[in-house]
Formats: C-alpha cells, sequence, structure tokens
C-alpha cells in the first residue's frame, strides 16, 4: 500500500510539462507542488514503516528500497524521453550523475568516481534530503533509513534502462553522502567469466 | 477532391494511412496492439500482427548498431523500418527499449512519422507515470483510456492530406 503512496508522492514532486504539437505549438502551464509537502510526506511513510516494524531497521531499509525500484523506474522512463538513445554504461551514469540527479535533487551529483571495470562511486556533498537532519552521530542510523529509498531509486532507473546493479550508500557525514554501483554482470561469482 | 470522412477511396494521397500500431516492451512482449483495418477478416489482422513481430529484429539491428553506424543512429525514432506488400513499417525504440512499431499503408514522410512517434511517446510516458497502471500485472496498457488517445492520434494523423 504505501508503494502507491510513496509513488503518488513521487507523483506530485514532479511538474508536468506538455508540449502538443498541432499545426502550431501550444504549451500548457507547468504544475507544480511544493518541495516541501514531499518532504512531509517522506517522513511520515518513515515513521510509520518504524511504528509498524517496530522499528526493525533491516525490514523498513528493504521496503524503502523496493518502493524506490518501483519509482525509480518510472522516473527513468519520463527522463530520459528527451534525450538521444545512451549506448554505452557511462552514458547511463553520467545521465544519473547529471540529468536524474538534477530532477529529484536538484542539483548534480558532485564527484563521480570510476574503476571502469563497472564499479562506480558517487558523491554528493551537499545531499538535499539530509539536508534537515541534524548532524549528530546518532542520526546516522536514521539517516540511512533516508538514503535507502535513494538507492533504490537509483536501481530502479539503471534496471529499466538496462543495467542491473547493485546500489548502496554511505553516509559520511550528514550531509555528504556516497553511492557506490556495481554492475551486477562483474560481480565475482560463480556465474561471471571472469576469475580475480 | 476527396470526400471528407471516408478514407476508403483509391485516390493517391501523400501520406499514408495507419493500418497498425503496436507498443512492445522491453522483453519484446507485446504491451499494447491495435490494428486499423477496413474489414475485420482475420486473417488479415494476423498478417498485420505478423509484419510487426518480423520488423522487431529489424529494430535489433538498428539499435545495436553502434554510435557511427549511420547518420543519426543515436535518434531514438529509427526510420523506415521495411516494406512489404503495400505496408511500411516505422520503428522508435527508447532508453528503456520500450519500442512502438507503426504499419502505414500507402507512403509517408518521414518527419511526419518521427513527430507522431514522438507524440506517442510522451503519451506513454504519461500512462505508465500513474502508479496504478500495472505493465506487468494487471491490463497494463490495454485501458480504454489509452486506447481512446491513441485512437484519436491516429485519426489525426490519417486526416492529413
Amino acid at each position: 500500500v504505501f508503494s502507491f503512496f510513496a509513488a503518488m508522492a513521487a507523483e506530485l514532486k514532479e511538474h508536468e510539462p506538455m508540449v502538443a504539437k498541432v499545426g502550431r505549438v501550444i504549451r500548457r502551464q507547468k504544475r507544480e507542488v511544493a518541495e516541501s509537502a514531499f518532504q512531509f510526506l517522506y517522513i511520515e511513510i518513515l515513521q510509520h514503516l518504524t511504528v509498524y516494524h517496530n522499528g526493525d531497521r533491516k525490514i523498513i531499509h528493504q521496503k524503502m528500497e523496493d518502493m524506490g525500484l518501483h519509482i525509480g523506474s518510472r522516473l527513468a522512463e519520463r527522463y530520459t524521453g528527451q534525450l538521444l538513445r545512451m549506448t554505452e554504461q557511462l552514458d547511463i551514469i553520467k545521465f544519473v550523475c547529471k540529468e536524474f540527479w538534477i530532477e529529484i535533487f536538484h542539483k548534480q551529483a558532485d564527484k563521480l568516481q570510476t574503476n571502469y571495470l563497472g564499479i562506480y562511486v558517487l558523491h554528493d556533498y551537499k545531499f538535499s534530503w539530509l539536508t534537515r537532519l541534524s548532524h549528530t552521530q546518532a542520526e546516522l542510523q536514521e539517516a540511512q533509513a533516508v538514503v535507502s529509498f535513494a538507492s533504490g531509486i537509483i536501481r530502479g532507473a539503471l534496471k529499466n534502462l538496462g543495467m542491473h546493479a547493485k546500489v548502496t550508500c554511505d553516509i559520511v557525514q550528514i550531509p555528504r553522502c556516497t553511492f557506490t554501483i556495481q554492475d551486477s554482470s562483474t560481480l565475482p561469482s560463480g556465474k561471471s567469466a571472469k576469475k580475480s | 477532391d476527396r470526400s471528407s470522412g471516408i478514407q476508403m477511396t483509391s485516390t493517391p494521397r501523400a501520406s499514408g494511412l495507419i493500418r497498425a500500431f503496436a507498443v512492445i516492451g522491453k522483453e519484446n512482449q507485446p504491451l499494447y496492439v491495435q490494428t486499423y483495418t477496413l474489414d475485420s477478416k482475420e486473417d488479415r489482422q494476423i498478417s498485420l500482427h505478423y509484419h510487426i513481430h518480423s520488423s522487431l529484429d529489424i529494430v535489433e539491428e538498428k539499435v545495436s548498431a553502434g554510435k557511427k553506424a549511420y547518420p543519426n543512429a543515436r535518434d531514438l525514432y529509427l526510420g523506415q523500418l521495411f516494406v512489404i506488400e503495400q505496408y511500411a513499417l516505422y520503428g522508435y525504440s527508447t532508453n528503456t527499449k520500450v519500442k512502438f512499431i507503426l504499419l502505414i499503408q500507402g507512403s509517408a514522410a518521414n518527419n511526419t512519422v518521427k513527430s507522431w512517434l514522438r507524440e506517442l511517446h510522451d503519451l506513454y510516458i504519461h500512462t505508465i507515470s500513474n502508479p496504478f497502471v500495472e505493465l506487468i500485472g494487471g491490463n497494463g496498457l490495454m485501458t480504454s483510456s489509452f486506447r481512446a488517445s491513441v485512437n484519436t492520434r491516429v485519426a489525426a494523423f490519417n486526416r492529413q492530406k
């Protein structure tokens, strides 16, 4: 049920420019919703999950990530609509760092590192969803739930764009955080052709 | 001098008529298929479905051709895929590997088809942004509202001279 709330929250947050070409260009007005509405809804979702699962962090993180998966899928569809075809994995990651990050977090990701073997590390020095949390160490645990939703969104978007990956997030210090994207096909496992 | 509204004459038109439209998903599964035929003979519908299905291979070729294979290789619009009998098939493949296939009887200007498919892409994005539309589980795109919107656009295309 909450995946719908969250999906709707994501929907509310996005403005919808619609350009219909019928001989001449008609532009409908952009519909926007306050960012704060989303923030409040988000906090409430977290609160509810915490109470519902008696503070079991693992389940909460898992649920938040699952919600993110569905939403990320749709957001990827939406934001890649106007772009040219992305032929390489690096194109996809650059899209996530730039256009995707801007649409969702209102800024670009600050730094991208890669080992060119399928591991990408995204740094954000002022993650927009963490800026309103207090900077104490105790908050770090709670903050993890906040970013697991973001990890889910990234993972869902990558999946829809054809890249299966594992996304984890480490919070160095609020509001800095680091997302690590690991391409599933390069994970050292029995299935992979590469041997480390 | 064409009689208005009735498309069944055989006078030559500058623009073709849409006979079928399909939305194909990532795994090449059909998400939405609609044929627009004058008669409702089943074998004609089946042959249209078959043409659409065979065009998917060509879409695959074009998409994996690489950046420099042909001009506009990175465009989402793939142009004319192939011609068979009196039909021409056009393709469009999004970044999320969702494909739109358009089957037209007669000839059509590339730009017209391109902008039409672009509109359909926007319609598709708008439709799946609705969290209650489940592509995998329930009806998916086979909803009356999507069908109605597609039909409106098909009619608009067919009305062009």
